[in-house]
């Protein structure tokens, strides 16, 4: 078992280098000059323009530069900002942890909430319980979540006055007013997460209910609560692991967008206004750690499997 | 009616197509999808002559900047006097059309890449899904927004950005499916009767995968269509003055307090097209008895 963790990690070293170029690549083709940025005002000046990207080495091949960065890169040195020429890494360190909050947040707790609900759902199939779960969960995949954002404002801050719209204290200054913060943004991305996770933990469930080894184990006598619990719900849960892994992108994506809506300080306002702004460095660093996290989730997921499903770690030693 | 008549009849009921039809018609939900999508695409074809106003003219001169819903403008009005009305129904038109154009470029770049890597199998098929996986590892609208910025924000140039994120999904589902089909007897009947690889594939693969691939297309349109708005509420999708649901949404963020009709109606817009199509890709999977995740 250790062997194969081991294997999958090891794996994620050749994505991560190809996502790595394609990631060079693209942001390095987009159009309009870097120099050009940093010169401001001062574009005209062409002897100007001419040294700063001397010293940007943008005159370089992009294979140079791009080993150049790769190797910045691996020794934790992320480049610097074109426009306030901070280091990345501080712009990485001050606004990776608001995001990661938030997604962490927003899964966390629908995770907690629908995988519960899915079961529940499966276990009580057509009855008033699991129609007004359906019916939710239909509406929760189908809301985008920068408009259930703008709706949570328009409630709960425009007209109850109860939550701020925008603002954000870090969670160790300020547990309770972070928190207040946190909740809308979070809830927002949430809810079409929380729905597909109780749609599949529903539809897993039933299908595994319906096996002949749950049947077995009801006629051998076994309570209805170990059979759930011991013998469906480890089996039922392996595709619900699949989906939430899947969803890691997504969640990261929406992320991106919810903090624009409620103005927090993350990685999505830095990503767009880096983007528009050709600060190659920072959206490089940006995305490039987002995508990290996806293919780690992903890896993570495979390791959970050999763990969850011991015919996995069987079939493969 | 005739022998042939009855007979050409009893061949269309039996016809999988005629099942499959009879079944999706059967779901109440599937119906429903179909309807709002219906209605949807029509508004969309007729805008011009829905729509009571010109989505993008300006009007200062009749005091209805910031309308609220009702009397001459059913939606109100925006920040500059323009009918939301007539906004959201020229919007249809877009992300309608970013639904299909994109899903399609996904489906023919995927299914070929699939079939290919699936089929032909080797060195192939190991670039083929390497590739494949290295898309699959950035956060899809993050990757669609470095895309579409590198090519530029045009309608077309997002339908691009939108369907290259999209095509690992189906290059995936399709080079799966492959891998189960390849070994089946009646591919093995076809290799050994001397069929060439084209015409294995064409003829005898995928129409076996088909319907498959039209319900991963359906709700992936669903996807789509969130994706174009999510671009255009950044302001990285479909610039001003052109309406999208999208971008009336960022404009609207500025007038909350003052006009939540230029949010409420937008949004409720997207969520019915989205809703809709899941509606009707899932109606789509169970009438075609197909088990596949969808994400």
């Amino acid at each position: 078992m250790w062997a194969q963790t081991i294997r999958k990690l090891l794996s994620m070293i050749p994505i991560l280098l190809l996502v790595s170029i394609v990631l060079f690549t693209i942001i390095n083709l987009l159009p309009g000059d870097p120099a050009l940025a940093v010169a401001g005002e001062a574009f005209r000046d062409e002897a100007l323009v001419a040294q700063i990207r001397e010293d940007l080495g943008l005159n370089k091949p992009l294979v140079v530069r791009y080993f150049n960065w790769l190797g910045g890169v691996l020794q934790g040195d992320l480049g610097r900002s074109l426009k306030s020429r901070q280091p990345v890494v501080e712009i990485v360190r001050e606004r990776l942890p608001v995001t990661l909050e938030l997604t962490f947040l927003s899964m966390f707790f629908s995770t907690l909430i629908a995988v519960p609900l899915g079961i529940y759902a499966a276990l009580h199939r057509n009855k008033a319980a699991d129609v007004i779960n359906s019916i939710v969960s239909m509406l929760g995949v189908a809301m985008p979540n920068f408009w259930l954002a703008i709706l949570l404002i328009l409630a709960f801050s425009v007209n109850l006055k109860l939550l701020p719209s925008s603002g954000y204290v870090p969670f160790f200054t300020d547990p309770i007013g972070n928190l207040r913060f946190m909740i809308l943004p979070a809830f927002s991305i949430g809810l079409s997460f929380a729905a597909t996770i109780t749609r599949q933990t529903r539809s897993s469930m039933l299908e595994v209910l319906g096996q002949d080894y749950i049947m077995t184990a009801r006629s051998k006598g076994l309570r209805d609560r170990v059979t759930i619990w011991k013998h469906a719900l480890r089996n039922a849960l392996i595709p619900v692991v699949t989906v939430i892994s899947m969803q890691i992108g997504r969640l990261i994506g929406g992320a991106v967008v919810t903090e624009t809506v409620f103005a927090l300080p993350g990685i999505g306002r830095e990503l767009v206004d880096g983007i528009s702004q050709r600060n190659y460095d920072v959206v490089m660093a940006l995305i490039l750690i987002t995508a990290f996290f996806v293919v780690f989730a992903n890896t993570f997921v495979d390791i959970l499997y050999i763990l969850i499903d011991p015919r996995i770690s069987k079939k493969n030693d | 009616m005739t022998t042939a008549e009855q007979k050409g009849r009893s061949l269309w009921k039996e016809s999988s197509f005629y099942t499959t039809l009879r079944r999706l018609l059967k779901g109440k939900l599937a119906m429903v999808g179909l309807m709002i999508v219906l209605v949807i695409a029509l508004c969309a074809i007729f805008a011009e002559q829905i729509s009571p106003y010109d989505p993008i003219k300006i009007d200062y001169m009749n005091f209805s900047l910031f309308g609220a819903p009702g009397g001459t403008h059913l939606m109100g009005t925006d920040q500059l006097g323009r009918d939301t009305f007539s906004r959201v129904i020229h919007g249809a038109r877009i992300s309608l059309s970013v639904g299909f154009v994109a899903v399609s470029i996904a489906l023919v770049l995927g299914t070929m890449l699939g079939l290919i890597a699936g089929y032909k199998g080797g060195m192939l098929e190991t670039i083929i899904m390497g590739a494949m996986d290295t898309i699959w590892a950035f956060p899809t609208l993050i990757l669609a927004l470095a895309i579409t910025t590198l090519l530029g924000p045009s309608l077309f140039n997002i339908m691009l950005a939108i369907g290259i994120v999209y095509t690992p999904g189906f290059a995936r589902l399709v080079r799966s499916m492959v891998l189960t089909v390849r070994n089946q007897e009646y591919v093995e009947s076809a290799k050994v009767l001397g069929l060439s690889n084209r015409k294995i594939i064409l003829r005898h693969i995928l129409p076996n995968i088909t319907a498959t691939i039209i319900v991963q297309a359906s709700l992936n349109a669903a996807q789509a269509i969130l994706a174009e708005a999510s671009l255009s509420f950044l302001g990285l999708g479909i610039q001003p003055p052109e309406a999208s649901w999208g971008s009336m949404l960022k404009e609207s963020m500025q007038y909350l307090d003052i006009a939540p009709w230029m949010s409420i109606f937008p949004g409720a817009a997207i969520f019915l097209l989205v809703l809709g199509l899941n509606f009707l890709g899932d109606g789509l999977r169970d009438a075609l008895d197909i088990k596949i995740r969808i994400d």
